[in-house]
């Protein structure tokens, strides 16, 4: 924990402390579980700081160099860390949500299971950056630098990667929605990312839909089907009545061939 | 967002219950509260439409 000295001057803002921080450059580092809101952080040097599940929501933090900070569990949501330095930092499981990631470095960082859900990643740099299980709701990647990033198992529904760069990029196990944009020319199905079944229900009228994409295969179809019409009749019900449509939809994304 | 337009082929299974008032019922009731949680679980354990629908399923039994 940082002591109470290195808490009164960075709530003084990024001047005093960047200041205070030239002066004692040995100085260990740690505001962990620290509540920062409401303090101005632009341009403040936290390199190397230890920021474990620290509270920094809704502060401007942009053009801060928190290059090898570890903030593990941080909640940045709505935070504005546009243009800073997280240059393989740690940031699993940290709170993103919203947050203002434009041109932000983040080559090599850590952000396993972090949610980054409608956050702003605009030209943002993640080369080799691990986003294993991470949460991209809907977020927009445009123009973002994703080469050699591992987005194994992350989530892309609404994901905008327009123009990203995604070369050597790991999607197995991702699911993406019809209105992720991928780059021209980009197959998704070959980096091994793929669509989720979607259920849609109307509760009232005893009727539902399911929407089972390409990848599953007619077994896969039946044994659902079956599966869900054996367990209606387990939970005192008759039975199913069940109709299938195939569909043929053009759709905002890249042709598949 | 892209502009670029493709093709998408899927299979939709409109499901409904033979009587409405199973639906709205008891069984109803049990089965909408089971399939919401199998799908909370899912999400929060991150699992996806072609894992569930790989591994065996006795939902019945």
């Amino acid at each position: 924990m940082a002591n109470a000295n290195q808490r009164e001057i960075i709530k003084q803002g990024s001047t005093q402390w960047n200041a205070w921080r030239e002066k004692n450059p040995t100085a260990k580092i740690d505001f962990s579980g620290a509540d920062l809101r409401g303090t101005y952080l632009h341009k403040i040097n936290l390199h190397e700081a230890t920021l474990r599940n620290a509270n920094f929501e809704g502060v401007k933090l942009s053009s801060a160099d928190l290059s090898h900070a570890d903030l593990r569990g941080a909640k940045l949501n709505h935070a504005d860390l546009s243009w800073s330095d997280f240059s393989e930092a740690v940031l699993i499981r940290a709170q993103l949500k919203g947050a203002n990631l434009g041109q932000a470095k983040l080559p090599h960082a850590r952000l396993q299971e972090a949610d980054l859900s409608d956050a702003i990643l605009v030209g943002a740099d993640l080369s080799a950056a691990d986003l294993t299980k991470a949460k991209l709701v809907n977020s927009s990647l445009v123009e973002a630098d994703l080469s050699w990033a591992n987005l194994t198992n992350v989530d892309l529904s609404g994901t905008d990667l327009t123009q990203a760069k995604l070369k050597h990029v790991n999607l197995n196990g991702s699911s993406f929605s019809s209105r992720t944009a991928w780059p021209q020319n980009f197959d998704p199905f070959k980096h091994g990312a793929h669509k989720a079944a979607r259920f849609q229900k109307s509760a009232n009228h005893g009727d539902f839909s399911i929407t089972f994409d390409r990848e599953v295969s007619p077994d896969q179809v039946k044994r659902t089907l079956t599966a869900l019409g054996d367990f209606f009749r387990a939970c005192g019900g008759i039975g199913f009545e069940i109709d299938t449509e195939l569909q043929v939809l053009v759709v905002e994304e890249p042709t598949h061939v | 967002m892209s502009d670029r337009k493709g093709l998408l082929t899927r299979l939709v299974a409109r499901v409904k219950a033979l009587l409405p008032s199973d639906w709205r019922g008891k069984a109803g009731q049990r089965f909408r509260r089971t399939t919401s949680e199998i799908s909370k679980f899912a999400d929060e354990h991150n699992l996806h439409g072609r894992e569930l629908a790989d591994e065996p399923l006795h939902l019945g039994e």
